[in-house]
């Protein structure tokens, strides 16, 4: 008779291999010097808190002598978030299509449109305001051609992403049946893909109205031109206005947008 | 060929082989499919599905399918018996070329799909009625709309999106179809919301939809119980009297397996080493072709 081994539990904690402690090391040094060059100062921002004090209390109370100017200015700036919401999520699908590995026709075709997605993602807005503030000129249609751009380069990956973590079951069963790839995409990818969908096109809108707010003091139009106005003369009070109406509206738009999430999500439509 | 050693010491149950208290442990050599004297098929049957040399391996080394040979008649009841990685769903993938076979020659309905591409291959689908596992139902979209999708194998495009674009033929024939595997109360329910063996009648019913010669099942009853199993059994059985629709499927339950079919195949690591009538055969004598290598 074999005697019967003795199994020991595993260590709690294994130790870490030698890459990976370098990593650690070098991850805290060059945070330590990234903390150097930041600029970080106590004594600046000790210094500087009487100066935060007065402009604070030259926001109180805020103006309401161009509250009707600002208030069409916050519409604007809605409006192009919108437009620039929708239409880049409206390309951005076609798009998502040919940058989703499961689906893309070709490898080249894949790699070449995963590159252009991740190009219009990865400039930032307010470079692709000031591009397009250069060639279409001042005012709102060149922030709404940045917010386009930006919008696609996010929910392009992010639908893209959502498509290719689809269930496979769907699109093969209809495979199997002779379906054609249109078919597949519009009959089983996309059903399934909605809820990622839709989180990135809602969540694509609150940053465009996020985005649209900056894009303002560049030149492309919107409440950002009123608060870098106000900023520069000195009326703190007007800059006041201005912030809450911004936080009224982002606030209004993520409210809206958690709502329609929960009510898209969570309804049945027998239409479908 | 299968050449592995595997092959060379398989039990091959033969047709005429009516002393079946003599089969369970009778070894005979056999070195590939052809060592049978031939499946009982009926005389002047057409051939609704064959394969010859069915091969598939995967990175050129594992091989899953080790060249086999079988043959289905139109209105035949095929049962695909064998254990778990034995090839058995691998086989009917690669049959439909869902699954690309490494070697081989496939033909269906008299057609050698063996190198269609495209629309062609669609169209040869088109009348095949393939049931999963798993059901592979739309979840968030409705039964009626799911079932409606049967109609894209005929390339009703943007029509068979949904049934609300379909049109009223089209919806008539989905709600019949719907009827027929008892269903058509929750034509509006979200399919995510089906117990296991409602999705499967409704992908039955979607299947049902692409007026199919031929339904495919790929161990339809696995997720089931065995009450809805038997219920999804009998519907085949009542699609094939009603319609004469030839059934090929795969089941791990041996009892399925001989009540539903006229005819079994059994696999073994990638050789197909049973091909015969099931009457007369029991469960116990099948026992052999789940047994491992070393047993065996």
């Amino acid at each position: 008779m074999t005697a019967k081994p003795t199994f020991h539990p595993p260590a709690r904690w294994s130790a870490p291999g030698v890459v990976p402690s370098v990593l650690y090391v070098g991850f805290v040094a060059f945070f330590a010097w990234s903390l150097s060059r930041a600029g970080i100062s106590i004594s600046e921002l000790i210094s500087g808190i009487p100066a935060m004090g007065v402009i604070a209390s030259e926001m109180v109370p805020p103006a309401t002598d161009r509250f009707m100017p600002m208030l069409n200015s916050v519409l604007v700036t809605f409006q192009m978030a919108l437009v620039g919401a929708v239409v880049g999520v409206v390309l951005s699908f076609p798009i998502a299509v040919l940058a989703a590995r499961n689906l893309s026709p070709h490898p080249v075709v894949y790699n070449v449109t995963r590159a252009v997605v991740s190009f219009m993602r990865t400039v930032p807005d307010l470079a692709w305001a000031l591009f397009f503030v250069a060639s279409v000129g001042l005012g709102p249609f060149a922030g709404t051609l940045a917010l386009i751009v930006d919008t696609i380069g996010f929910c392009g990956r992010f639908f893209a992403e959502s498509m290719e973590e689809v269930d496979p079951g769907p699109s093969e069963a209809l495979t199997a049946m002779g379906a054609g790839r249109l078919d597949i995409v519009a009959c089983a990818v996309v059903p399934a893909a909605t809820p990622g969908l839709t989180n990135a096109a809602l969540f694509s809108l609150e940053k465009a109205v996020r985005s649209s707010v900056v894009l303002g003091l560049v030149g492309a139009g919107g409440i950002g031109a009123e608060l870098a106005v106000s900023m520069e003369m000195f009326r703190y009070d007007q800059a006041a206005t201005i912030v809450l109406m911004i936080f009224v509206l982002v606030l209004g738009v993520e409210r809206f947008s958690a709502w329609a999430r929960s009510r898209l999500l969570d309804s049945v439509s027998p239409a479908l | 060929m299968p050449t592995s050693s595997a092959t060379d010491r398989v039990r091959v149950l033969r047709p005429q082989d009516t002393d079946t208290t003599a089969l369970a442990g009778e070894t005979h050599k056999a070195s590939s499919p052809q060592a049978f004297d031939g499946p009982a098929r009926r005389p002047n049957a057409q051939t609704a599905l064959s394969v010859t040399g069915l091969r598939k391996s995967y990175n050129g080394r594992t091989e899953v399918l080790k060249g086999i040979d079988f043959a289905i008649d139109d209105g035949e009841a095929v049962g695909i018996i064998g254990a778990n990685g034995s090839g058995k769903s691998t086989a009917l993938r690669c049959a439909l070329r869902l699954i690309e076979p490494s070697a081989g020659s496939i033909h269906l309905g008299g057609l050698n799909i063996t190198g269609f591409h495209g629309k062609d291959l669609r169209r040869a689908r088109s009348r095949i009625g393939f049931v999963f596992q798993k059901h592979n139902l739309s979840p968030n979209l409705s039964v009626l709309t799911n079932v409606v999708h049967g109609g894209l194998a005929r390339g009703h495009g943007i029509r068979a999106w949904s049934q609300a674009f379909a049109g009223a033929e089209e919806r008539r024939r989905a709600m019949d179809c719907l009827d027929q595997v008892g269903l058509a109360d929750l034509a509006e329910r979200r399919a995510g919301r089906l117990s296991g063996g409602q999705s499967q009648r409704v992908a039955i019913a979607r299947a049902l939809m692409q007026e199919p010669v031929m339904i495919v099942a790929d161990e339809p009853v696995a997720s089931l119980d065995p009450k809805a199993g038997e219920d999804v059994m009998d519907l085949f059985r009542q699609l094939r009297v009603d319609r004469g629709i030839t059934l090929v499927f795969v089941s791990h339950n041996l009892e399925h397996a001989l009540s539903y079919s006229d005819r079994l195949i059994g696999l073994r690591q990638g050789s197909l080493v049973l091909d015969r009538p099931t009457a007369g055969l029991e469960p116990q004598q099948l026992a052999w072709l789940y047994e491992t290598e070393a047993t065996a």
